[in-house]
């Protein structure tokens, strides 16, 4: 009991630090969202977007994908706590179906428009597409599970579906280590975070899931004995 | 007979007087017995004419030479010595030196197959001096001293004869390049004489040529900012821009090519060059904001 309170608080704590640790960068990626307030074609990530940025088709995909990702980032955030969850369940469902419902309709798809005309070629464009339909993908899953009741599998896909969400932060993260630790030129760094952006948080998503159901387990094989 | 001959020779005297000049007298003369009493010779001006290029060199033979002029190892600059008019004993011309264009005249005497020159800048900028030297068809040496004498900076110089001509092909030269600056402040700190590498830029810089080449996004998409700024500023360089930015005025006067002649060369980019430089300025400002930061490329 005291080894099981024990590691409840730690759990806890963890729980808190990493809130902590996604807000503040969330925080950051909204001040990279309010430079692009008002629309303005010449500013940030833009500048260098110049023959994509005169198509009607990316400026629509940009912009929505750049005013609702952050949304979605900070929705996202709320819906992993077991006490808010278990406390005020329509606040729950509410925002899961604005989570959901802005990935599938506005930020997945504009993410894939946006991964087509990545920065460096098909390495990077298949990375960015490929993220855009998992993204998707994962956020229906966890939909169609929560559906039919089966809360375990909607945990999972909703955590698969926001490993993916906070690879905006991740890949960003991942592109300062390298340059302040290897000073690898920008298109270098580029090709390596295009793919463990989202890579490096899927594979924690999927230790997490694993280390849960090995849990899970064992609490029956325990209540068994 | 007497009166013949006489008579004789007046008609020969008359029948050559045809003109009142000889069209063909030619008189020559050795170049070294020549007397001029400091008499400038003018067509030996088209000689001295033109840019003398070199090192602009602290003087150590003078005691009150400062090592450090604003804390920091001053470095050879580059000087162009350009003599611009001879009339007379007259001299006029500029120099360009540290980004500054400067022009000087006074006097000019020949001596000994040698024309020595004294001029003096205008007076009206913290910098200028009076310079000193002589020259010959293919040297020009002398000193120059700053007007303040609190300065009390003398420099020496040994120029040859250059011809500018812009030549969009010309490339960078792998020239030793080391940061006084950075490197005395390091041997000061760690008392010792290893000299550290700064590697800001990469090799891309030798590689890029971006006078004759047309650049595209994916081109200069992976250069780092030191990349960016020294394949932008080589067009200037090509074009015999004086740097005032200290760091590309020492970077660009370690190349052997580089002629430092003007201080505005704006209206002398060609077309690439041009759409090279808006390229180059859009990512080196975006390298600038978003290199080494949280936000993306």
């Amino acid at each position: 009991m005291r080894l099981f309170n024990y590691t409840f608080n730690y759990k806890q704590l963890g729980k808190a630090l990493f809130f902590l640790f996604i807000a503040y960068f969330t925080y950051l990626m909204w001040l990279i969202t309010i430079q692009y307030i008002p629309i303005n074609f010449k500013v940030a990530f833009l500048n260098i977007k110049q023959t994509e940025i005169k198509l009607f088709h990316y400026q629509l995909a940009f912009f929505s994908h750049v005013y609702t990702s952050i949304f979605v980032l900070i929705l996202g955030l709320f819906q992993f706590s077991n006490w808010l969850r278990n406390r005020y369940v329509k606040f729950h469902r509410f925002a899961g179906k604005i989570y959901i419902g802005l990935v599938l309709g506005i930020a997945g798809p504009s993410g894939l428009v946006m991964g087509y005309y990545a920065n460096g070629g098909w390495f990077t464009q298949i990375s960015f597409c490929l993220l855009a339909i998992l993204w998707m993908v994962f956020t229906y899953q966890a939909y169609a599970f929560i559906k039919k009741g089966q809360i375990q599998k909607h945990k999972n896909f909703m955590l698969r579906s926001y490993a993916l969400t906070l690879s905006a932060i991740s890949l960003r993260l991942f592109k300062w280590l390298i340059v302040i630790t290897f000073e690898l030129p920008p298109m270098d760094t580029y090709y390596i975070v295009a793919w463990a952006g989202w890579l490096v948080n899927l594979g924690i998503a999927e230790i997490i899931i694993f280390s849960h159901l090995s849990l899970l387990n064992k609490t029956k094989t325990k209540v068994n004995v | 007979m007497f009166k013949s001959i006489f008579s004789l020779s007046l008609i020969l005297l008359f029948s050559q007087c045809t003109s009142i000049k000889n069209e063909n007298a030619n008189v020559t003369m050795d170049e070294s017995t020549k007397v001029t009493d400091g008499e400038l010779v003018l067509e030996d001006g088209n000689k001295l004419y033109g840019f003398w290029v070199g090192k602009f060199e602290m003087d150590f033979q003078d005691e009150d030479y400062p090592i450090y002029e604003d804390d920091e190892f001053e470095y050879n600059k580059k000087i162009n010595i350009s003599i611009d008019k001879i009339v007379g004993e007259r001299i006029e011309g500029h120099s360009v030196v540290s980004g500054n264009y400067r022009v000087f005249s006074g006097s000019i005497k020949r001596d000994s197959g040698r024309y020595f020159v004294e001029a003096r800048e205008p007076g009206d900028h913290a910098n200028d001096g009076i310079f000193k030297f002589q020259m010959n068809d293919t040297m020009l040496w002398g000193t120059w001293t700053a007007f303040d004498k609190k300065d009390s900076v003398r420099r020496i110089y040994e120029l040859k004869r250059r011809i500018f001509q812009y030549d969009s092909t010309v490339a960078l030269e792998e020239a030793e390049y080391v940061d006084y600056k950075k490197t005395i402040q390091v041997m000061l700190e760690e008392d010792s004489f290893e000299i550290p590498y700064y590697a800001t830029s990469t090799q891309k810089i030798y590689e890029i040529n971006a006078s004759n080449t047309f650049l595209n996004e994916p081109d200069v998409a992976n250069l780092k900012k030191g990349d960016l700024l020294i394949i932008r500023n080589a067009i200037y360089a090509r074009h015999g821009y004086a740097f005032k930015n200290k760091a590309l005025r020492r970077f660009f006067d370690a190349q052997d090519w580089y002629i430092p002649v003007n201080s505005d060369i704006t209206d002398e980019l060609s077309a690439t060059e041009r759409h090279n430089i808006e390229l180059l300025m859009t990512y080196e400002k975006n390298a600038e904001e978003y290199y080494d930061h949280f936000g993306r490329f």
